[in-house]
């Protein structure tokens, strides 16, 4: 096991490498010099003379290659240079932001899991009946639509129309439900369906029919199918909290929820380099991380799986 | 074929296939639909509810909703056509030479894929489309970008399996090149896999350039395109909420008409591969 | 099956049901006005620009200030200038403090100034900067201010929202502010008492304020990135105030609807800046001064101010308007005239084809116009004038960008038409003059094909430097009609600030600056 989780910690090396080099030429697909940018977003004149010293001081002047050792060195420790807009450190931004997204992102799985199990369950007991396709008709809606009609309906139906929740910001516990809420609904589709799914068929299986035989009660026979199909679902579900974490951008901007996702816009309007640089980086590198957590936990329930690698 | 005796069998399925070619149809004959031209602008007319002139009232420039929204199907579903074909070519393209030829280029064309795949789509595609600016162009560009690898390694995967199979073993060992047994014997047999996996992805691919233009990164105006339109309306929701509703319930039912295809269609060919997290 | 489409026609309906009403939330806390932006407040520094304007305004306070009708006291009492129009000596109030107990006198005043200057190449926008020559303690509560020559608008801007504004030297870092500061003392109405960056900022009335103290306890400024988010919340009584330029704040259409509902009180100011089109005189089409002016015959303008702007901003006939200082020069206004328009572009060899565009040589008559992305009333303007043009057979390409990008082409020049806003009052008309000649800015860019740029560009620097009126008079019209004559602007409409409030909100009124927003006068009506 401990050879296994080695070899796999090794394989990320190169991976993240390729990563950070992805992540810094991103930056140089826009056609505006960053030096002339970090001039402009403090209303300075971008004179000729003001433009060359600040090339000189963000080490624009030395080669794509010198540029990317120092970007990546300072990286490792945790500096992603200076935030153009107020000058502070990029490090300090993030870190700021980021426990509101991941308490919209943990909000966010707890209501997929509960609802995606809970949902399943009744589509298991009532297949291919009307609730059942109510239920899937619903959830399929929800990920038809696009997430902001979805998160501006929600609001004004249950902060103006019923002035059950507050319309956004981040002032008490209940200012998380609605964007929670709008989150999962993007997502909850899919698990339905595969969790769903997977009990139908377990619902066949020769332990099933074994247990009917045995005359098991029926809510047991349950259990025991949700038990099997569960584990499919839980490497899928593992994966879904870096998809959360990245797809909040829509949401914490109609809410006014204070995270990364309205960091990263803004920087992206304001052609804040560092920012984006480090935002999609650090990003990628959750995403590995993620990855890596839940390739781990699997090998360690399930010996069979660690061959692959 | 019993996978179109399948699909044909499920009826919901089958009303999907008809709406889709229906819109299809009607963005391609839109010049002669349509009541107005989508661009016309009207101010005295601005924000206008439903009559006969303008079947389902008129925008902030009092142009017809209808006519933009007939328009609106060439945009959108032809961003969303273009970038998962483009996709998918790139992705049989080099998934194709990964599978035939293993080895090393194999091992280097599947690392690379593993860099672009960890990071996440949307993160992706807005800092690229933050970085170059918006547009049609730019838009397919990213999404490419964001995409080509996932799928890369899928159709290496199909490859591969199909590359096992005993008949083609048989024509390799026959003499048969590589070129000719993945153009005859493989591409016929994976061509279905790919649709499904192309067919599940279009909706998230209309459902993205909406929420681009939320954030004022979708397509150039005035180019008539639903999730540039839904953005428009959004503006007004609070005065005119109905506004909202014909590109919404158009983004809505094409969206959901192609998730759902897209799920039969996995059912009819029994694909094991899961859906792709969006 | 059945079913489930009966489901779906069944949530689409619900849908269907949207439509508004009003829930009462009577339990407001009135000490406290609740403000909604779409932007967080940042770094304050009164001597830097990367803050929100109206903010710094609460907090920091000026030597003078700008009225409707002239500049008139506020941290000084009183002042005189030479005759030479070369020394300024002013008076200062003796009862000031800054929030922090130190004592507002010439000695303060200085040091604000030295760190000022200390960051010249920041300020080059404001000539006043570049011009002082030394700046003197006289004694305890009398500053001079010496110039290196006569400058006109030197009362002016120091009444400005920045950077002349006051913060206590207690919070200088190494005697400077121009790497940050500690903390925001000021001397205003209000103190920055919390800050959540990306949420809400908090500010307390200040206690001791040395003027009028304001009538409520609190401000709350709130963050609130969506507009519909903004209006949601004002509709659910969360907030009680929205207010701005521009639509940046709140949509046209809305704010129609609103002061037609009349739940909420909508407030406009006088006009206040100008809103034009650039014709850049450098490009190929452009170039021609006969293309240029059949241009300002082809828009609309009445349509773009009544059918856009729902009547909320009026025709500007001219660049600046007739109100603003030095410009009442009488100059002739192009009114619509499409076929005056046409007949100018015939003229100048463009003739329509079948296709219903232009040509000259083969070549079509085909002009690009860039907007800002993230302003939708700018993009909304651009498809009407898009039509407009259509309509006399030129095809415009319009292309909405990023803030950044549509700056760089700015200093690029690469734009036909381009978006060009004065700051308005009290910035116009000598600061938006002054900005011409600075090349970042499109207005340079557009105007160097013009034959007399360099004239142009010199007169403006004269005639910030006059020190006798009549003559600064005879400049400002030299220059204002030459740039009429040339055609180098479309002037579209003056713009102006508008507010949305609750009824019980009192004393909403506007400061002659667009980016400052008099908190201090604003009060509940009591029940």
């Amino acid at each position: 096991m401990k050879r296994y989780i080695i070899k796999r910690l090794l394989s990320v090396i190169p991976l993240l490498i390729g990563i950070s080099f992805l992540a810094f030429i991103l930056i140089n697909l826009s056609e505006s010099d960053p030096a002339e940018v970090a001039l402009r977003v403090n209303e300075i004149t971008p004179t000729d003379e003001a433009v060359a010293q600040m090339r000189e001081e963000l080490g624009l002047d030395k080669s794509f290659i010198e540029r990317y050792l120092t970007w990546v060195t300072s990286s490792i420790k945790g500096d992603f240079g200076n935030s153009f807009i107020n000058n502070k450190p990029v490090i300090n931004e993030i870190v700021q932001a980021l426990p509101a997204t991941l308490l919209l992102a943990l909000v966010s799985f707890i209501i997929i899991v509960v609802i995606s199990v809970s949902a399943s369950i009744i589509c298991t007991i009532f297949e291919e009946s009307w609730i059942d396709r109510t239920i899937r008709g619903l959830v399929f809606i929800g990920e038809a639509m696009p997430g902001y009609w979805i998160g501006l309906l929600l609001m004004w139906f249950f902060s103006i129309k019923l002035n059950l929740l507050p319309t956004s910001g981040m002032t008490s516990w209940a200012s998380v439900i609605l964007p929670g809420v709008t989150l999962a609904l993007a997502y909850i589709s899919t698990y339905v369906r595969l969790l769903r799914n997977n009990m139908v068929q377990n619902k066949s299986e020769n332990f099933v029919l074994y247990a009917k035989a045995r005359g098991m009660k029926k809510r047991i026979i349950l259990k025991r199918i949700f038990k099997n199909s569960l584990q499919t679902t839980i490497t899928a579900l593992g994966m879904s909290i870096p998809k959360l974490i990245a797809g909040t951008v829509i949401v914490e901007n109609i809410f006014a929820w204070p995270g990364i996702g309205r960091l990263s816009v803004a920087a992206i309007f304001n052609y804040d380099y560092p920012v984006i640089q480090a935002y999609v980086f650090l990003m990628a590198v959750l995403f590995v991380a993620c990855n890596l957590l839940v390739d781990i936990v699997t090998a360690m329930l399930d010996p069979r799986m660690r061959k692959e690698v | 074929m019993g996978t179109l005796n399948k699909l044909i069998q499920n009826r919901f399925a089958m009303i999907c296939i008809i709406f889709l070619v229906t819109v299809v149809l009607t963005g391609f004959f839109a010049p002669w639909l349509a009541p107005h031209n989508p661009v016309d602008v009207n101010v005295k007319e601005k924000l206008a509810g439903i009559s006969t002139t303008y079947p389902m009232g008129t925008d902030q420039l009092g142009r017809c909703i209808l006519s933009r929204l007939l328009y609106g199907i060439r945009t959108t579903v032809l961003i969303a056509f273009i970038t998962m074909a483009a996709t998918i070519i790139i992705g049989t393209l080099i998934g194709g030479i990964a599978g035939l030829f293993r080895g090393k280029i194999d091992e280097i064309i599947m690392r690379i894929c593993d860099i672009f795949m960890s990071f996440p789509s949307e993160v992706m595609i807005l800092a690229i489309i933050g970085m170059m600016g918006p547009g049609i162009t730019n838009i397919i560009i990213a999404s490419i970008i964001a995409k080509w690898a996932w799928y890369t390694r899928m159709i290496r995967s199909i490859v591969i399996k199909y590359t096992d199979k005993n008949y083609i073993q048989f024509a390799r060992v026959s003499g048969f090149s590589r070129w000719h047994i993945f153009r005859k014997h493989i591409m016929p047999n994976a061509t279905g896999e790919i649709a499904v996996l192309a067919t599940l992805d279009i909706g998230s691919v209309i459902l993205m350039i909406s929420a681009l233009s939320f954030l004022g990164l979708g397509v150039q105006a005035p180019t008539p395109e639903w999730g540039m339109m839904l953005s428009e309306a959004k503006n007004v929701m609070i005065i005119h909420p109905g506004l909202m509703l014909p590109p919404g319930i158009a983004i809505l039912f094409v969206v959901a008409a192609f998730n759902f295809l897209g799920d039969s269609l996995q059912d009819a060919y029994n694909v094991k591969h899961r859906k792709r997290w969006r | 099956m059945r079913k489930f489409s009966i489901v779906l026609l069944a949530i689409l309906f619900c849908l269907l049901l949207v439509s508004c009403s009003n829930q009462d939330n009577a339990e407001i806390a009135k000490e406290e006005i609740v403000y909604a932006s779409s932007k967080d407040i940042r770094d304050i520094n009164p001597h830097l620009y990367s803050g929100e304007m109206a903010a710094q305004n609460m907090v920091f306070e000026s030597l003078v200030i700008n009225t409707e009708d002239e500049v008139e006291p506020w941290l000084a009492e009183s002042w005189e200038i030479s005759d030479d129009g070369m020394e300024y000596i002013f008076h200062l109030r003796e009862d000031v403090t800054f929030t922090d107990g130190e004592k507002f006198n010439a000695e303060a005043v200085k040091q604000n100034m030295d760190a000022i200057l200390d960051n010249e190449e920041r300020h080059a926008w404001l000539d006043l900067v570049n011009l002082i020559e030394e700046n003197i303690v006289v004694d305890e509560y009398t500053y001079k201010l010496v110039l290196k020559h006569p400058y006109y608008p030197t009362l002016t801007e120091l009444g400005l929202t920045r950077p002349f504004r006051f913060l206590s030297p207690n919070d200088f870092v190494d005697a400077t502010t121009r790497d940050g500061v500690d903390g925001y003392s000021g001397t205003g109405p209000w103190i920055l008492t919390e800050h959540n960056e990306n949420q809400e900022a908090v500010f307390t009335a200040n206690v001791e304020y040395w003027g009028e103290q304001p009538e409520v306890d609190n401000v709350r400024w709130k963050v609130m990135p969506d507009h519909q988010t903004i209006l949601l919340a004002l509709e659910k009584g969360e907030i009680d105030l929205i207010f701005g330029s521009d639509g940046d704040m709140i949509d046209l259409d809305s704010f129609s609807a609103l002061e037609e509902q009349g739940k909420y009180i909508t407030e406009m100011s006088e006009p206040i800046a100008s809103r034009a089109i650039l014709l850049n005189s450098n490009r190929p089409i452009t170039k021609n001064v006969d293309v240029r002016e059949a241009l300002q015959y082809a828009i609309d303008k009445q349509s773009i101010a009544d059918g856009v702007l729902n009547g909320t901003e009026s025709v500007a006939p001219t660049l600046l308007s007739s109100t603003a200082p030095y410009s009442d020069l009488g100059l002739e206004a192009r009114e619509y005239n499409p076929d005056k328009a046409s007949e100018l572009l015939d003229e100048a060899g463009w003739k329509l084809d079948d296709s219903g565009y232009r040509y000259k040589d083969e070549e079509k008559l085909e002009l690009s116009l860039y907007y800002n992305s993230d302003n939708a009333q700018e993009k909304t303007i651009s498809e009407y004038i898009q039509h407009d043009l259509r309509e006399i057979g030129v095809d415009l390409h319009i292309t909405g960008e990023q803030k950044q990008a549509f700056l760089d082409r700015q200093k690029s020049g690469e734009f036909d038409l381009q978006y060009s806003l004065s700051w308005g009052t009290p910035y116009d008309p000598q600061s938006y003059l002054s900005s011409w000649r600075i090349p970042a800015h499109g207005d340079y860019q557009a105007q160097i094909g013009l034959d007399r740029k360099v004239w142009l560009d010199e007169t403006i620097t004269d005639l910030m430097i006059e020190n006798d009126e009549a003559e600064r008079e005879a400049m400002y019209d030299e220059v204002l009609s030459y740039i009429h004559d040339e055609s180098v602007y479309i002037p579209l409409v003056y713009s102006r600030t508008k507010a949305v409030h609750r009824p019980e909100l009192q004393g909403v009124t506007f400061n002659v600056s667009q980016y400052e927003i008099p908190f201090e006068k604003m009060y509940f009506e009591a029940e």
